[in-house]
């Protein structure tokens, strides 16, 4: 078996075909924002990206309070896949939102904007979440720690979003509210259809990554209990 | 009744186990609190000589000294546990686990509450800022600033206590949660300090009060995991 | 830069380090599946007993 399984070879060419379609409806058949111009384009795959690491991330520390409570190592596999594969689509959130805000705001970094800065922090928190998998070699005590790092980033995001926003309300007029950067499209089904698009593309290739990450950490789960049980000298 | 005296008599207990070592030896209230001060110096020459410059950004830096300190606090006491192996003993003790977490937050809080009596006046002095009318609310800032630190770097701390490079992963793990604490208290200080113009300092502290009950509520119900293994 | 020139950096950007992702996460299924060393080879070091 070394390659994976039909439905999820499927799953993964259909993933790439729909993400190449909706980027080139993204990038040529949309006409161009009235009030962004091009820039708006980078709103597809930028919101694609946002939904898809919010929700890993959400899934993570549904696993992390699993792992916690039946300790079956499946839920320690499938939170380490969520929080790498929303790691990975919260990078893209942010680069996206960065190229996108450079020429629409005319900054890449606006620490006013609370989606902006909790998105960041939420990276920062599940970096260290990856950094103290990395950094735990038993995998029970692995799964257990990385779990509680998982639960107690879970609980500060609401507070620093809501912060963030409050900081924001008590000290700043509005300047990303401004009305020639709200997006205007000439073709609103057009638009919608190429967000929706992207949308769908990046729903298969969140599934596949999620897939092929948690088999993954299912093979080396098993492959270290089978280490840690030669090096005691018990027979598997 | 029973079960919360017996709770609390743990609670003291680790504590204060903690509280007569460090007392004894002075080396982490005062290596703690000249650390602080030192940084707070050293903000001075990265940011210039300009006075209005200084004294724009003190509530900040106060808070960054503050944190900075307080990471040297929390990691020493739980090096306490490691040292020895005590740690294994302490989870082998038959206590609650909220409790041992409970005693090593209150063990924590006298000594950040330290720093905040040193550093806040070194403040004041080092970047010309006036205390004096904004004392009562500074005060309720720093202690549910200090217990909101606690509670996130003990846990922290016991997380990263028998961890490969723990030095380089506590900083790395804890200043992204407490970061809505940073910004609260340094909005309440600031707010304080200009004379609390839009009554906006209430509101912060509640937000630092909220983040503490969360944070403890959730160290308290996860930090047995870490420490039973 | 352009418009065009940001909109072309965010998807480079993102589209390739998805491809990427996905080519490490294949390439690391792949030497798991492949075969393991005959027995009496010298097994991996249990380095979780070198932690405490």
């Amino acid at each position: 078996m070394n390659r994976a399984a039909l439905p999820v070879r499927l799953l993964g060419i259909a993933a790439v075909l729909t993400i190449g379609a909706a980027t080139w409806y993204g990038l040529f058949v949309v006409p161009p924002d009235l009030n962004q111009g091009d820039a708006q384009r980078i709103l597809y795959i930028h919101v694609a990206s946002a939904w898809h690491a919010f929700f890993s991330f959400g899934l993570a520390a549904a696993a992390s309070v699993g792992w916690l409570i039946w300790r079956n190592p499946r839920f320690d596999a499938a939170a380490l896949a969520f929080a790498e594969v929303g790691v990975l689509f919260t990078v893209s959130t942010i680069w996206a939102g960065m190229m996108w805000g450079k020429p629409v705001w005319g900054t890449y970094w606006q620490w006013e904007d609370p989606r902006l800065v909790t998105t960041a922090l939420l990276l920062a928190l599940y970096l260290g979440y990856l950094l103290v998998r990395r950094l735990t070699d038993d995998p029970v005590r692995r799964a257990t720690r990385a779990a509680a790092v998982a639960i107690i980033a879970a609980v500060d995001i609401p507070i620093v979003h809501f912060s963030v926003t409050w900081w924001r309300g008590l000290h700043q007029g509005p300047t990303f509210g401004n009305p020639e950067t709200i997006l205007n499209p000439p073709a609103p089904g057009a638009f919608v259809t190429a967000l929706l698009f992207m949308l769908f593309g990046v729903i298969l290739l969140w599934a596949w990554l999620i897939i092929r990450r948690y088999q993954l950490a299912r093979l080396e789960w098993i492959a270290e209990e089978a280490a840690q049980r030669a090096a005691v000298g018990v027979p598997a | 009744m029973t079960e919360v005296t017996s709770d609390v008599r743990v609670i003291i207990a680790v504590a204060g186990k903690d509280w007569r070592g460090e007392l004894r030896s002075r080396q982490l209230p005062i290596g703690a609190a000249f650390f602080g001060a030192v940084t707070l110096f050293v903000f001075g020459f990265a940011l210039g000589p300009d006075r209005a410059a200084l004294a724009q950004a003190a509530p900040g830096l106060l808070w960054l000294a503050l944190i900075l300190a307080g990471m040297l606090v929390v990691s020493r006491l739980q090096q306490l546990e490691t040292d020895d192996g005590a740690g294994e003993q302490l989870a082998l003790y038959p206590a609650s686990r909220g409790a041992i977490y409970l005693g090593k937050v209150t063990a924590a809080l006298p000594f950040l509450l330290l720093l905040g009596a040193v550093l806040l006046p070194a403040t004041a002095v080092l970047y010309s800022v006036v205390i004096g009318p904004a004392l009562p609310a500074l005060v309720a800032t720093i202690v549910l600033g200090s217990f909101g630190f606690a509670a996130v770097g003990t846990f922290y701390a016991g997380l990263t206590a028998r961890m490969r490079a723990r030095e380089i992963l506590l900083p790395l793990l804890l200043l992204p949660v407490i970061a809505p604490l940073l910004l609260a208290a340094v909005r309440a200080t600031v707010a304080a300090l200009a004379g609390d113009p839009f009554s906006e300092v209430a509101s912060w502290l509640g937000l630092l009060a909220a983040f503490d009950l969360v944070m403890v509520a959730v160290g308290a119900a996860t930090y047995g995991t870490v420490l039973e293994e | 830069m352009t418009d065009a020139g940001f909109v072309i950096a965010a998807y480079v950007g993102i589209l390739g380090s998805w491809v990427a992702y996905a080519l490490w996460l294949s390439r690391r299924l792949a030497a798991r599946h492949a075969p393991p060393p005959p027995t009496g080879a010298p097994r991996p070091d249990n380095t979780s007993a070198a932690e405490e």
